[in-house]
């Protein structure tokens, strides 16, 4: 099974449409940063596992995350957003596998690419996490990790995930049945308080049992059936309950007594003041009375003055006109010997006499109405003085109906009272009813006790059985805290065992791949003096992984950064090689050569030569031209199949895009023995 | 072992051989010490002048030349240096020289760079379950099962069956 090319449209760096193909033996993809080269190693990553491991889901910034830079941001349609990886399967065929922001399709099993193991529960992920190797994944084995991390690191790396979820399974049985537990401790702390309760209730029933036992119960509860008005059958704890209730009945009706008596030496004064009060009822009735008939009186009196006075003003009216008339009478004056108004003869005596004649009417008019109007006024205050006497009395004897209806109220409520007691409403009969009704509450106490006492040994058989039921029920509770106790027990032993399984396998596996670390660390050569590494296992609670060089050295306070990225690179090419299950043997290196020098660049370029004589596909990516050209030169061989150089760049606006492909074609053979 | 891995090997002398494939070609001479570090140079420069003409028509492989000095003499510290001095000399062809070879497993780590990787490991965690199954056997079979989770099923069905597995009846 090889790579053959990916598709990829809108994804990352890549804005249009984009082939990048694959030669069977080896790609080397160089260009500039921001070119592609990373984003090609994405696609390839993507469409296996529809997402990129070197960003973790943690990896947040500003409320953002990788998931929101998958696919080209500037106004791709989502159409256009795809990435296709085809590859050449073993069975000859051709198969395609799409991820697009909405789908995933293949024309192909995926279990092509590896065998089908139980124990690998997500294979697509550890296949790309193994088969890739990039510049996050070398600095994590460059030993520049902390070695708790690096553990965690390849613990995952070889596929040990199961196991971590069965560890992190137990520890979370452990604390919810912890959780559990502690519910029952509470039920059980409950149950028993109730069982106590139980066992002090008995041992209350057995002292009352015990005081009451040889009393003649049953002459009692003769007395009591007849006080009660039950029939002769009752239960003797039905009668019980029956004689408390009459018994709280009859020392409320003494309390009601007692009140009665009290409100009864109360009410003796309360005649004597309606008395009082009816006699002032009366008195303000009478004033009332003669109130009315002087205010009505002086309401006639009003309306009379006020018709005078209309009638009057009516006249005034009339006398307002000739008044005018002599007015202009007297302004014209006499016309020779006529009057000016009428032309009749006159004599000028006559008109004077006459003109003032009129005047002196219509004087002795205005002056009637002048009086008229003040003789209404007088009366209208006189009659508003008796309306006010007459509503203020009126409101004083409705106070005083009232006073007396609320004292005729209460003592009827007093009457009503002693009519419910079933007593007259006198000293002696209330007196009487108390002595009669104590008679009978000392008597239904007495019958009480003694019918309690008897009917302890009934409580005693029923609370018996309560502790019974209350007593199971702590068992039942107790059998559940055992049971969770040994769950719990299992679940922290299941979750330490699980730990060292995961340990053992861990350490079996770094056993196993110890002699092709130790081959790749000499092929690699990072250090003249040091030939040799060895890993280095251990802890407790918590697994450390750290390398050694030569006797006890430490690496990463020893190596530079190059050199401790060749050890990286030899640690994660020593998993890539260990990988039974994988049927794609494609490794896939991103820009691995990074603070390398020369030297050693060319120890690198040798063994992916030897990887790829073994047979693998090797595509990797370099920023430098001239180190491209030494892989090309290196990895190339006919029978290996072929390989290509890929170059890319950055087009500004557009994004990343293939600039060239240049087929890497055979080297002539057998130079040397033809000469 | 060049053989086995498909290079076409030929003598050139009582003390080297010459070697080629499809992609590189060189030559490798088993020296004692002294005189490989006295003639290393000499004999790289006899090598490419007696194969000037050829490897000028293939300048592309020409860039693949390698030229191997062994010996079975260990050396000391100076001969170390010096030794280090020719690895790191990258004029006209890459050099392959170690010296203190006295087994056929050293002369194999000599000849890494022409040879695919020997110590091919493999990582199986398969049994892993399989182990811790047989660890936990302690526990009733039904725990097992629910911790294992073979089923599938969620935490809250995985707590509830390995309770049930723990329940202890009543008489």
């Amino acid at each position: 099974m090889r790579l053959k090319q990916i598709e990829l449209s809108a994804f990352r760096g890549f804005r249009d449409p984009t082939t990048i193909p694959f030669g069977a033996g080896f790609t080397i993809i160089t260009g500039r940063n921001g070119s592609g080269k990373s984003s090609t190693c994405d696609a390839l990553e993507y469409v296996l596992t529809r997402r990129l491991g070197r960003f973790g889901p943690t990896d947040v910034e500003g409320g953002e995350r990788i998931d929101d830079y998958i696919w080209w941001r500037n106004g791709a349609r989502s159409a256009n957003k795809y990435v296709k990886a085809i590859f050449d399967l073993d069975d000859g065929t051709r198969g395609e596998r799409t991820v697009t922001p909405a789908d995933i399709e293949s024309t192909f099993d995926e279990r092509a690419f590896y065998d089908n193991r139980p124990h690998i529960s997500d294979p697509l992920a550890l296949l790309s996490q193994t088969m890739l190797i990039r510049d996050e994944s070398i600095v994590k084995f460059s030993t520049d990790l902390p070695e708790a991390d690096r553990f965690e690191f390849f613990y995952r790396a070889i596929g040990l995930t199961d196991l971590v979820k069965i560890e992190e399974r137990a520890n979370t049985l452990v604390k919810q049945l912890g959780r559990k537990t502690d519910e029952l401790e509470k039920e059980y702390r409950q149950r028993r308080e109730t069982v106590a309760q139980i066992i002090s209730a008995i041992s209350e029933a057995r002292t009352t049992a015990a005081h009451t036992a040889t009393q003649d119960v049953a002459a009692t509860q003769q007395r009591l059936i007849v006080q009660t008005g039950l029939t002769p059958d009752t239960p003797l704890r039905q009668l019980a309950t029956a004689v408390s209730q009459t018994l709280a009945q009859q020392r409320r009706r003494v309390e009601q007594l007692d009140r009665l008596n009290a409100d009864l030496s109360q009410s003796r004064s309360w005649l004597e003041e309606l008395r009082k009060l009816e006699v002032k009822r009366d008195a303000v009735k009478n004033q009332l009375d003669s109130s009315e008939q002087a205010m009505k009186t002086a309401a006639d009196a009003r309306i009379a003055a006020g018709e005078t006075l209309r009638q009057a003003q009516i006249r005034n009216v009339r006398l307002g006109g000739l008044a005018q008339l002599r007015e202009q009478g007297s302004r014209i004056g006499l016309q020779g010997d006529h009057c000016p108004l009428c032309g009749s003869s006159i004599s000028t005596a006559q008109f004077e006499a006459h003109l003032a004649e009129i005047q002196q009417l219509v004087n002795a008019e205005n002056h009637t109405l002048t009086e008229l109007t003040a003789l209404e006024a007088t009366r209208r205050g006189e009659y508003d003085q008796r309306r006010n006497e007459y509503q203020s009395l009126t409101l004083e004897y409705s106070r005083a109906l009232s006073d007396c209806e609320t004292l005729k109220a209460a003592m009827a409520q007093l009457q009503n009272h002693a009519e419910l007691l079933a007593v007259r409403l006198e000293a002696a009969s209330i007196e009487s009813a108390l002595v009669e009704t104590r008679k009978q509450v000392a008597e239904l106490q007495s019958g009480l006790a003694q019918l309690e006492g008897s009917s302890a040994f009934d409580r005693i058989a029923d609370l018996e059985k309560e502790r019974t039921l209350a007593q199971l029920e702590v068992e039942r509770v107790t059998r559940q805290i055992d049971s969770l106790s040994k769950a719990t027990q299992n679940a922290k032993s299941a979750a330490d065992t699980t730990k060292r399984v995961s340990w053992e396998s861990v350490d079996d596996c770094l056993a196993a791949l110890s002699p092709l670390l130790s081959e790749l660390f000499v092929r690699l050569k990072p250090h003249i003096d040091y030939s040799e590494v060895r890993y280095h296992m251990r802890g407790d609670v918590k697994r450390f992984l750290s390398f050694e060089i030569g006797q006890g050295i430490n690496p990463r306070f020893t190596f530079s950064s190059g050199q401790r990225r060749a050890l990286g690179i030899a640690f994660l090419l020593a998993v890539y090689l260990s990988r039974p299950w994988c049927k794609l043997p494609t490794l896939v290196l991103d820009d691995p050569i990074q603070h390398i020098d020369d030297y050693r660049a060319l120890h690198f370029a040798e063994v992916l030569s030897s990887i790829r004589q073994m047979g693998h596909q090797v595509v990797c990516t370099v920023q430098d031209s001239a180190l491209a050209d030494l892989l090309c030169r290196r990895l190339r061989s006919a029978s290996l199949g072929d390989g290509l150089r890929v170059e890319m760049e950055y087009e500004p606006g557009s994004g990343a895009r293939v600039k060239s492909v240049e087929e890497i074609g055979p080297l002539p053979e057998h130079v040397l023995v033809s000469a | 072992m060049l053989e086995k891995n498909r290079y076409v090997v030929s003598s050139r002398g009582e003390d080297m051989l010459q070697f080629e494939d499809e992609t590189l070609l060189g030559f490798v001479c088993d020296l004692s010490l002294q005189v490989l570090l006295q003639s290393w140079s000499r004999r790289q420069d006899e090598f490419l002048r007696s194969n000037a003409r050829i490897l000028d028509n293939s300048a592309l492989k020409a860039w693949n030349l390698y030229s191997v000095f062994l010996s079975s003499d260990v050396p000391d510290e100076a001969a170390r240096k010096s030794l280090v001095a020719i690895e790191e000399d990258f004029r006209a062809s890459r050099k392959i020289v170690l010296a203190g070879l006295q087994t056929a497993t050293e002369v194999t780590r000599a000849l890494y760079p022409f040879i695919p990787i020997q110590n091919i490991a493999t990582l199986e965690s398969s049994d892993s379950l399989r182990q811790l199954r047989n660890r936990l056997s302690a526990l009733p079979s039904a725990a097992i099962d629910a911790l294992l989770n073979e089923r599938g099923g969620n935490q809250e069905s995985i707590l509830k069956r390995f309770q049930e597995a723990h329940e202890i009846k009543a008489n």
